[in-house]
């Protein structure tokens, strides 16, 4: 145990003169500072002090003192002014809202006034809104804003508009499986936000959507470095919820290009992000997703044991729809564990609690896998009728004819006991992609 | 850190002058000391980073740390953007790496608050310390200059340091 006297602040003042003419150190001091963890903590901690004593950053504030009234007064008038458009931005939505997107010119030729930021922000939040519903229509909003957008003089903010729209568009030509348009809407987007003083933040949203179209053409790797970069530049704003919502994009994205365990890593690192943050949603969405990275690396004692846990959660949340799923899940590692009855019996589960929550779509899924264990387990009656059931599912749902047709040409395959296992997965591959525009083409002509 | 679930929603205005109030100082010494925007600019830089706040507010988390962050990115990200336009003036080094708004905003405010406990000592302890530490006068020529012994002015020296030192700490304590 040391027992010398430790040195106080002022003791080790002399230490850090460097000029060795006026330093005068006792050698006692020298030795302590050597040898004592809590005397070399302390100097060190002078020292730096010392150093920031020393630098012209800090005695270049020391001579400022005005604060700058001006400015604060200048961003209020510039909240207040927003605030007044805001009221007007409403009135205008309102009216163009309730006619056809073909009058709108008119109203705008006879309301020069109405052009602004927020009636453009109104409009692509009703965009957003009609994105999952009726992806066409929020296109052609989009295309009504940006319009709009050409006749805002401020050409700053017309950037501004300009790089959210473009933004916008690209999610729903995404929605709408128009890929190639949806990577030169982002050319745009990203232009428009590289051209103004304060686009990084949108700039790091747009390179987020890039990612997120490069994920549903399958580019993975694409998608792999976009999400990072998006991710890099949301940190730059602290913005911990979306470097974690980009951080799962790229999670997302290793595991379907087969990195499964690499995904899995950086699943787990997120997870040690959302304890940060109060967010359990995303956590149960995390964990369950844990659960389905490790079921594919075949780690199926921890895959149930995430899966549960993530139940637990949604539990909490009071979130049926994932509990069902999280069931689903399990269900799922039943069969992998070759626990066909209680496999069978836990989606069939699923699949009822579905339809009970009106999630047909849903509902239809669980039937597709349902049918794709019945195929394995060679009961192709069993497997027949299942296959009618998820077709009728989806298109109580609203299956447009694309999908209706490849759901139909799989229930004929299974009724003339020809299909596949791996049909099924072409099949579930195409109705989740749900791309409004793209016609069901069957395997054999895709060869 | 979390919002607090109770707490009345603030308007636009109250929201921007409560942020500006908070980190303006922030910002300016980020703009002039890190990206060495001219003196000049700085303000417009900056106004230009509250109107990008205000329109993004709703997807800014409230809490003082979430703000503060942004407005941190937001100053770095337009601060770049200057340079990119003015490129045939001299860039700073390294205005493209990507930054850490909590540590580059904790760097910022450790010398603003140093600046402000030194501009708040009486002036003779403050200019002392500004030619031994800044200057890099010796204790002899400080001696001389001040009309002292040598000890006396290696004494007063360290009595300065000690003061601003600890109050520097206090100070620092009090804003975490």
């Amino acid at each position: 145990m040391n027992s010398h006297r430790h040195y106080r602040t002022s003791d080790l003042l002399p230490y850090l003169d460097a000029n060795n003419e006026v330093v005068e150190v006792p050698a006692e001091i020298a030795a302590a500072v050597a040898s004592c963890t809590a005397c070399g903590a302390r100097l060190r901690e002078l020292q730096s002090f010392g150093h920031l004593l020393a630098e012209d950053e800090t005695w270049g504030e020391v001579g400022l003192t005005a604060r700058n009234l001006q400015g604060l007064i200048d961003v209020v008038t510039e909240a207040d002014r927003m605030a007044r458009e805001e009221r007007a931005a409403d009135s205008d939505f309102a009216a163009l809202i309730a006619s056809s997107l073909e009058t709108w010119p008119e109203y705008l030729i006879a309301h020069p006034e109405a052009p602004t930021e927020l009636l453009v922000r109104r409009i692509i939040d009703a965009a957003i809104a009609e994105l999952d519903r009726q992806p066409s229509y929020a296109l052609r909003l989009l295309d009504g804003a940006d319009s709009i957008t050409d006749r805002i003089h401020d050409q700053s903010t017309q950037l501004e508009c300009r790089s959210d729209v473009w933004k916008n568009r690209v999610n729903a030509l995404r929605t709408l499986g128009r890929y190639d348009e949806a990577l030169s809407a982002i050319l745009t987007a990203e232009r428009a936000a590289r051209d103004v003083a304060t686009g990084g933040f949108t700039l790091a949203q747009i390179i987020y959507t890039r990612g997120t179209v490069l994920f549903k053409m399958g580019r993975f790797a694409e998608t792999i470095e976009t999400a990072r970069e998006a991710g890099g530049r949301f940190a730059e704003y602290g913005d911990v919820k979306r470097v974690i919502h980009a951080r799962n994009l790229e999670a997302i994205a290793l595991t379907e290009q087969g990195d499964t365990a690499e995904g899995l890593r950086v699943y787990l690192l997120i997870a040690q992000q959302l304890q940060q943050l109060d967010d359990r949603q995303m956590s149960a969405y995390v964990t369950a997703n844990i659960g389905v990275t490790l079921r594919r690396l075949g780690n199926y004692d921890d895959a149930t044991t995430y899966t549960l846990t993530a139940q637990q959660l949604y539990r909490a949340l009071g979130a049926e729809s994932e509990i069902i799923r999280t069931d689903w899940a399990l269900g799922v590692i039943d069969l992998r564990l070759g626990e066909a009855k209680a496999g069978l019996a836990r989606l069939r589960g699923a699949a009822s609690a579905f339809e009970a929550l009106g999630m047909l779509a849903d509902a239809g899924f669980v039937k597709l896998d349902l049918t794709e264990e019945l195929l394995r387990l060679e009961e192709w009656d069993e497997a027949a009728m299942m296959a009618g059931q998820a077709a009728e599912a989806f298109a109580r749902a609203g299956a447009n004819l694309h999908l209706s047709a490849a759901l139909a040409f799989l229930r004929q395959a299974v009724q003339q006991r020809s299909a596949t296992l791996e049909l099924v997965q072409y099949v579930r591959d195409y109705v989740k992609a749900d791309e409004e525009e793209r016609l069901f083409t069957p395997p054999s002509a895709t060869q | 850190m979390q919002n607090d679930p109770n707490a009345e929603p603030l308007l636009r205005s109250q929201r921007a002058e409560a942020a500006y109030r908070a980190h303006y100082d922030l910002l300016r010494f980020i703009a002039a000391r890190r990206f060495k925007i001219p003196t000049d600019e700085i303000c417009g830089v900056i106004h230009d980073v509250f109107v990008s706040f205000m329109r993004h507010e709703a997807k800014i988390a409230q809490s003082p740390a979430d703000e503060r962050a942004w407005l941190v990115g937001g100053v770095c990200n337009a601060s770049r953007y200057y340079w990119r336009k003015h490129r045939d003036e001299e860039l700073p080094p390294d205005i493209e790496e990507y930054i850490d708004p909590a540590a580059v905003a904790d760097d910022a405010i450790t010398r603003l608050l140093l600046a402000d406990v030194l501009r708040c000592l009486p002036e003779r302890c403050r200019e002392i310390l500004r030619k031994r530490y800044s200057e890099g006068y010796t204790i002899d020529e400080i001696a001389e200059m001040a009309s002292l012994a040598r000890g006396s002015a290696r004494n007063l020296i360290s009595k300065c340091l000690l003061a601003a030192r600890a109050a520097f700490y206090r100070l620092r304590r009090t804003n975490l």
